[in-house]
């Protein structure tokens, strides 16, 4: 089972490495991933994970990831631009969508 | 830090203001008076500023001996450690210190010195990427880029290491941002860190009602309740509920050794009546722990029949191993004060778990032979240290014998390496503590297998003349594993045999540190008394029976339910 997360993170050094680090470390893969860098040093990071092997809980990884200091907001869902396949430049798809 | 007396040629008055020279300012302004480090070309600009600070830097001899000692000093002072290393190979040498202290939640300041920012990410000499390689290890990690921001950096690098749920942060220092020339005055100090909140009425609601229809609770206590400043309120909670309480590895001490209806720890090596408290529960209270899998067993046997009431700090850890019936997310000693269920109607559960406690108590008097009995000889140590005695453990039986038989009136005076299990630990803690409490009994008790990982820091002990008192248990060989390969390997012993073990006692007296060997029984008493009334450091070193197991035990995989006994 699959899910989307958006999550809106300060866009600083090391912020997106530690984000995808935790999220591949708590058992889950990312199967297709979109920035875009606002202003303010604000970036809108949509993921779509899916757990590796056994079932996880997604709550649990979302308040791990909340407690990311770089971390401004989490919640589950898909933003407009991704859901209408118009994703900006950018993003990535990877090769094993679930 | 005062120079050592080296005659050098004049050297120019240093006039320039560095960033070198703020780290040092930064240091002093967040009060820190004591840090652990080893210098190395990236970092010599900060070591230069040392020079003539109000800082007392201790030169260890490992760097991983700086991280350790960094984090006993953090576990006894509630502030944040502080260490210090060059990069490349000053910077992973740190790593086990960080991950330690990111198992534990020990609040850390880790300052690493890094190649010139024109040459990161360009293999340069003693160029590693530190901060990628601690990610999963630390709580937050800075690489600070220009010279005037290294005092809000560094600044937010304690108050994110020391609020919430306390962590390592790395603070990884560029040498040119060292060397550079700040060109503004220093900045005026920020806000202090904000209180951690208060946990939701509707939470405590739903725990209160729970609790209220528990016949058989346990309260179920974890290393959150020290790090929150919540020892008196669990406590208390465990007086005005009697609820029979259990503890991990890292919360012994929260209760008092002797108070009523504490059944001591669970787990792998905890006390039967512990367990089959815990086992035959229909709730356990958890505070400030995380169902990791040293105290749990197999985790779906654990506690089958129990309701789950889940308090801690950290939201994140609600829920993560095991489903609750009721999450309190916040501030321990504020919930738990909140947490009141009136008159409890549970006294033939008290009464079951108070029987096994006199029944299953440990017993020191059917040890066979005249050799030294090492549990023993830890209570007798123990008692005449007195319940205000510091231990700093190493990894390995000897670490399950201390915590099965030693007395602690507060946790953080249990220095253990509970979640990462670093042997190495012992002695540089031990050296933390013993600099950070003075006055204090500070043991370290350590292994033959496990004093070898750190032996060098006695050339530390010695250099500050730390009064750190160190038990050795020498078993010739790497007990703990030996007891898996006895019982779960068909006696396959693999490599655990230490016979060509040096002479520890001259090893010591080689680094000018003051020692003697005991080998039987009726030498225990006096060696007990001249490691205590030595103004230290000093080691005994205390030959014991290779043969010796920690009991009881829960195999790998089985339930807590399986324990096995001798
Ligand atoms: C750095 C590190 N390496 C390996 C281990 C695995 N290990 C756990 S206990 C142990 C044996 C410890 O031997 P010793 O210090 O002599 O203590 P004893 O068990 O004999 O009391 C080993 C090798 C570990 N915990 N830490």
């Amino acid at each position: 089972m699959s899910h989307t997360l958006n999550i809106r993170i300060a866009d600083r050094e090391g912020a997106l490495v530690r984000l995808i680090g935790l999220v591949e470390r708590r058992g889950y893969e990312i199967c297709a991933m979109d920035k875009s860098a606002g202003d303010a040093g604000i970036a809108d990071i949509t993921m779509q994970i899916a757990p590796r092997g056994g079932e996880r809980r997604i709550d649990v990884l979302m308040r791990q990831v909340a407690r990311l200091f770089d971390v401004h907001a989490i919640r589950q869902g898909m933003p407009a631009h991704i859901a209408a396949g118009t994703a900006r430049p950018g993003g990535f798809q990877c090769r094993h969508p679930q | 830090m005062t120079a050592l007396p080296i005659t050098l040629p004049e050297a120019e008055t240093q006039q320039r203001t560095t960033g070198a020279h703020w780290v040092v300012r930064t240091l002093e302004e967040l009060g820190v008076h004591r840090i652990f480090g080893y210098p190395g070309g990236a970092i010599m600009p900060v070591y230069d500023a040392l020079v003539g600070s109000k800082l007392e830097h201790i030169l260890v001899r490992h760097e991983q001996a700086a991280s350790f000692a960094a984090d006993a000093q953090a576990r006894l002072s509630g502030k944040a450690g502080v260490c210090l290393a060059t990069s490349g190979p000053g910077a992973t040498n740190l790593l086990t210190g960080i991950a330690n202290a990111y198992m534990d939640s020990v609040p850390m300041v880790v300052l690493t010195g890094q190649v010139p920012t024109g040459l990161m990410g360009t293999d340069a000499f003693q160029e590693v990427d530190v901060f990628g390689m601690s990610l999963p290890v630390v709580k937050h990690s800075i690489i600070v880029r220009e010279p005037e921001e290294i005092p809000a950096r560094i600044r937010e690098a304690f108050a994110i290491a020391e609020s919430g749920r306390p962590g390592p942060v790395l603070v990884d220092l560029p040498k040119d941002t060292l060397q550079a020339e700040v060109g503004q005055p220093y900045p005026p100090q920020s806000l202090p860190a904000a209180k951690p909140s208060p946990a939701s009425s509707s939470e405590i609601d739903a725990a209160t009602a729970l609790l209220a229809c528990a016949k058989r609770p346990v309260f179920y206590m974890g290393g959150g309740i020290g790090l929150g400043g919540a020892v008196e309120a669990a406590r208390d909670f465990m007086a005005r509920t009697g609820i029979p309480a259990v503890s991990t590895l890292k919360a012994m001490g929260c209760a008092h050794p002797d108070a009523k209806n504490y059944l001591g720890m669970l787990g792998m090596h905890g006390t039967r009546a512990a367990n089959m408290a815990v086992q035959d529960s229909d709730l356990l209270i958890c505070c400030g722990a995380r169902f990791d899998d040293r105290a749990t067993g197999k985790p779906d046997s654990f506690a089958p029949d129990a309701r789950i009431i889940h308090m801690d700090l950290d939201a994140a850890e609600i829920g993560k191993l095991r489903n609750v019936d009721a999450g309190i997310a916040g501030d321990l000693a504020d919930a738990l004060a909140r947490l009141d269920p009136g008159y409890l109607d549970i006294d033939p559960w008290r009464q079951v778990c108070s029987q096994r406690k006199t029944e299953f108590a440990f017993r020191y008097d059917d040890a066979p032979g005249s050799g030294i009995f090492a549990p023993a000889l830890l209570k007798q140590l123990s008692e005449a240290a007195g319940d205000d005695f510091i231990a700093a453990c190493d990894v390995g039986q000897h670490q399950m014998w201390v915590a099965q038989h030693c007395r602690f009136s507060r946790p953080e005076h249990h220095l253990t390496s509970a979640g990462l299990g670093a042997m190495g630990y012992g002695l540089p803690a031990g050296i933390g503590a013993a600099m950070e409490r003075p006055d204090a009994q500070v043991i370290t008790v350590t292994g033959d297998g496990s004093i070898m990982m750190n032996i060098q820091e006695l050339a530390t002990a010695r250099r500050y003349s730390v009064p750190v008192k160190i038990l050795l248990l020498d078993n010739s060989s790497l007990g703990l594993v030996r007891q898996w390969q006895e019982y779960f390997f068909d006696q396959n012993f693999s490599e655990i045999d230490l016979y060509d073990n040096p002479d520890f006692a001259e090893v010591a007296r080689s680094f000018g540190v003051e020692a003697f060997t005991i080998h039987s029984r009726a030498e225990v008493p006096a060696a007990i008394d001249r490691l205590l009334s030595a103004t230290g450091p000093i080691l005994a070193h205390c030959l014991i029976d290779p043969r010796e197991n920690v009991w009881p035990l829960v195999p790998p995989g089985k339930s807590n339910a399986d324990m096995m006994e001798d």
